[in-house]
Formats: C-alpha cells, structure tokens, sequence
C-alpha cells in the first residue's frame, strides 16, 4: 500500500527545499498548497466516481507534497501512479481521502503556529 | 521591474509550482519573472512581452508544454527562437528527452528541485552557448511528423468511406433517461440527508445509483452481460465503505450510530447479489434477492445512522 510510518507532515522536508526563503513564504507556498490540494482531491474523488482517469491529479499532488513534505500523500500518489489493479487503487483511494484531512491538519497547526 | 531585467517565463499548470519558481528566480539579481499556468496564458505572454528565458513544464493540464517549446524554437512567438528553454518534468520518457535534444532544449530538470539547484540551472544556462539553428530547420523538423499525421488521417477516412460503414448506433432509450431521475428508481435517495460524514455520505450515494442500475438493467436490458461486473462494483464499493467508516470511528469513536451502521453492512454483505448474474435465474428468486437488497440498503439510509440536515 503505503507507509505508514512517513511522516504526516516534515517541515524540515520543506525547509530543504525552500532553503532560506522567509517564514512568511514557507507559510505562504503551504497556503497554496492546501488550497490546490484540496481541489485536486476533489476533482479525484468525483473523476474516480465517475471511472475516468485520475492519473494526471495525482502526479501533479505527488510533486508538489513532497515539496511541502506531505510525506505520505506523497507516497500514496507515488504508489498510486504504480498501481494497476482496480481493488487496489479503491483501497489508496480511500486511503488517500482520509490521510488528506490529516496532512490538512498537520500543516494547518504548524501554519497556525508561526 | 526596470525593464532591463532578464526576463523569466515560468509555465507549470501547478500554481504552487509557478509561486515557488517566481519567488526562487525573482531572488536573483537582475531577473525577472512571469508565470501561467495555461498553455494559452503561456503563448500570449510569449507574444506579448519579451521574453528572455522559458522554463516550461513538459506536462501542462489539457496540452504539452513540449509544444509550446518547440514552438518557440520555430519562431512562432515574438521572443526570439533561441532563448533558452529548460523542460521541467515529473517523468524521464526517452521519447521526450529525445525531442528535447532534437529541438535544442538548454537543459531539462526532474522535478522537484530546490532553490539553489534551479537558481544555478538558471544562471549557467542564461550564459550557456548554444548553437541554436534557424527557425525553418525546427520547422522542417516538425513538418514530416505532421504530414504523416494528416496523410494518415486521409486515409483512414478514404478506407471509411470506401466501404459501407457497419456501425449502428444503438436506439436511444426513452427509459434509460427514467433511470437517471429519482421517479420510478428502486431506491429513492432521501432528500437532505447526511451521515454526519462526507466521505460516507458520498459513497452511499455511489452504492444508491449501482444498485439502482442493477435493478433497472435487470428488467429492462434484453440481455444484461455486464450484470457480474456492475455486481462486482456493488460489492467493491461496499467494502471501501465498510474500510472508511471503520477509519472514522478511530478518530470518532464516540459517534452512537457506528454499531448500528456495521451491523446493518453486515446484514447486506450476507446478501446473495451475485445470485443475480446468473442467466435465467427464476423471476421469484431474483424479485426476493431486490426485495431484500431494498430493504438492507434502506435500513442504512435511516436513523441513527444517517440525520436530516
């Protein structure tokens, strides 16, 4: 499936690749991020209702959560572009609905707390 | 912006994407930077504005960002034909790579990348020589592959129309429209309902229509060959709800209606649906197995486990 031992969200992850960018752009690329992450995840649910493919929205959200270091949003994508069975990409389809609302949390708090 | 300035065009249909390259690049001293996010925003930048440096993802939404390069190397924009050009890309396809070799791309990067490594990308590739040829040997590379496509077409259209299409279209049903409203379906979805859950109320919806489609494809269809697949979705579609919910409980476990809720998917799991494929199963057998279907699926569809909103 995925791991489950990355983690939810690594903000050294993000620091490394926005090295010595300010605190208010490392809060403002997160902002983004959740913004557009939430409507792909969206689009994704409703396109995978639908039986298109769904392919394209998550390699877009495996780059750019790894960027951020939503490691396992991140890992499910990655996993996701992998996989070809109907039954398991269902199960890292719910997977990834429910990890999303984790990552939004996690980044949310650390945004909060700056 | 003094206008001076060398000026970068950065194209990714990902705007987070777009917001990092603008902020690395706009970094450095002396540059520039503008972003689209479409193919279209992209070309109108190009021929509206100078452009000194493209930076291009090779993957935009809806089109290629290969194409857009290429066309610069053509001369299709009012930049000049031989600004760099570095390909951004998630994926390593040697077919990609080689049309970025053939059309003189200055470098291609594998995304993600940081700060500091497209910082130095940009600057070695501003000062990179190239030897960049004239728009028509771009063009002339481009045209053969066009020329097959469009001799290509011609002939399947010659092969078409040289014989007696075969093709019939199946005769629209007036009753296939009945099935997608509400009046006449097997379960009617309550009005202003909710779980409490979105993620379940989104798949009891999914479940309401497959069972719905079942049913009338059941009765109607002359011959239902698709019966065991549409089964097939009915069962996966259950266990993802079964898998879901038992996530929620663990972050809300104190919610009463979760016994209520799998007990009740026990109750229509133990249902024998896939009785319902087989061919010519006796109406009596088949009218209980929908008679019980109706009744488990409309127990969930009820207090506690869903609310009126």
């Amino acid at each position: 499936m995925y791991d489950h031992n990355l983690a939810v969200f690594d903000p050294d992850i993000l620091i490394s690749f926005y090295q010595g960018m300010s605190a208010e752009m490392l809060v403002e690329s997160l902002q983004i991020y959740l913004q557009e992450g939430a409507m792909l995840q969206e689009t994704i649910m409703m396109d995978f209702d639908l039986g298109k493919d769904v392919q394209r929205g998550f390699h877009s959200l495996k780059t750019t959560s790894k960027m951020v270091g939503a490691m396992r949003i991140h890992d499910i994508c990655r996993n996701y572009e992998l996989q070809t069975q109907r039954e398991e990409r269902l199960r890292l389809i719910s997977e990834f609905e429910m990890e999303w609302e984790s990552a939004e949390e996690a980044i949310q708090a650390w945004i909060d707390a700056r | 912006m003094t206008g001076t300035e060398f000026q970068v065009l950065a194209v990714d249909d990902a705007q987070l994407m777009c917001h990092f390259i603008y902020e690395t690049i706009t970094g450095l001293q002396g540059f520039a930077c503008k972003t689209a996010t479409e193919f279209v925003t992209a070309e109108a930048a190009l021929k509206n504005h100078k452009i000194d440096m493209a930076i291009i993802d090779i993957q935009l939404k809806n089109a290629s960002g290969l194409t857009l390069a290429k066309n610069i190397r053509m001369g299709r924009y009012s930049c000049r034909h031989d600004i760099p050009i570095l390909i951004f890309t998630g994926f390593t396809y040697k077919d990609d790579i080689k049309q970025c070799l053939a059309f003189d791309m200055h470098d291609v990067l594998v995304k993600p990348v940081t700060v500091m490594e497209l910082r130095e990308r940009v600057k070695k590739n501003k000062n990179k020589r190239m030897e960049i040829k004239p728009p028509e040997y771009y063009q002339s590379l481009e045209e053969p592959a066009e020329t097959a496509r469009k001799e290509m077409k011609a002939a399947i259209t010659k092969s078409v129309s040289a014989e007696k299409s075969r093709y019939q279209p199946k005769p629209v049903s007036v009753e296939s429209r009945v099935e997608s409203s509400d009046e006449g379906a097997f379960i009617k979805w309550p009005d202003q309902i909710t779980s409490g859950y979105h993620q379940l109320d989104r798949r009891m919806k999914t479940i309401t229509f497959l069972l719905n489609t079942l049913h009338w494809s059941t009765y109607r269809k002359d011959k239902y060959t698709e019966a065991g697949n549409d089964i097939n979705k009915i069962k996966l579609a259950s266990d993802d709800m079964h898998f879901v919910a038992q996530r929620l409980k663990t972050k809300h476990p104190g919610d009463p209606m979760w016994t209520s809720l799998f007990d009740r998917l026990k109750g229509f799991s133990t249902i024998p649906i896939e009785k319902l494929s087989v061919p010519d199963l006796p109406k009596e057998q088949a009218e209980d197995i929908f008679k019980r279907l109706h009744n488990a699926w409309l127990s969930i569809l009820s207090k506690p486990v869903i609310k009126r909103i």
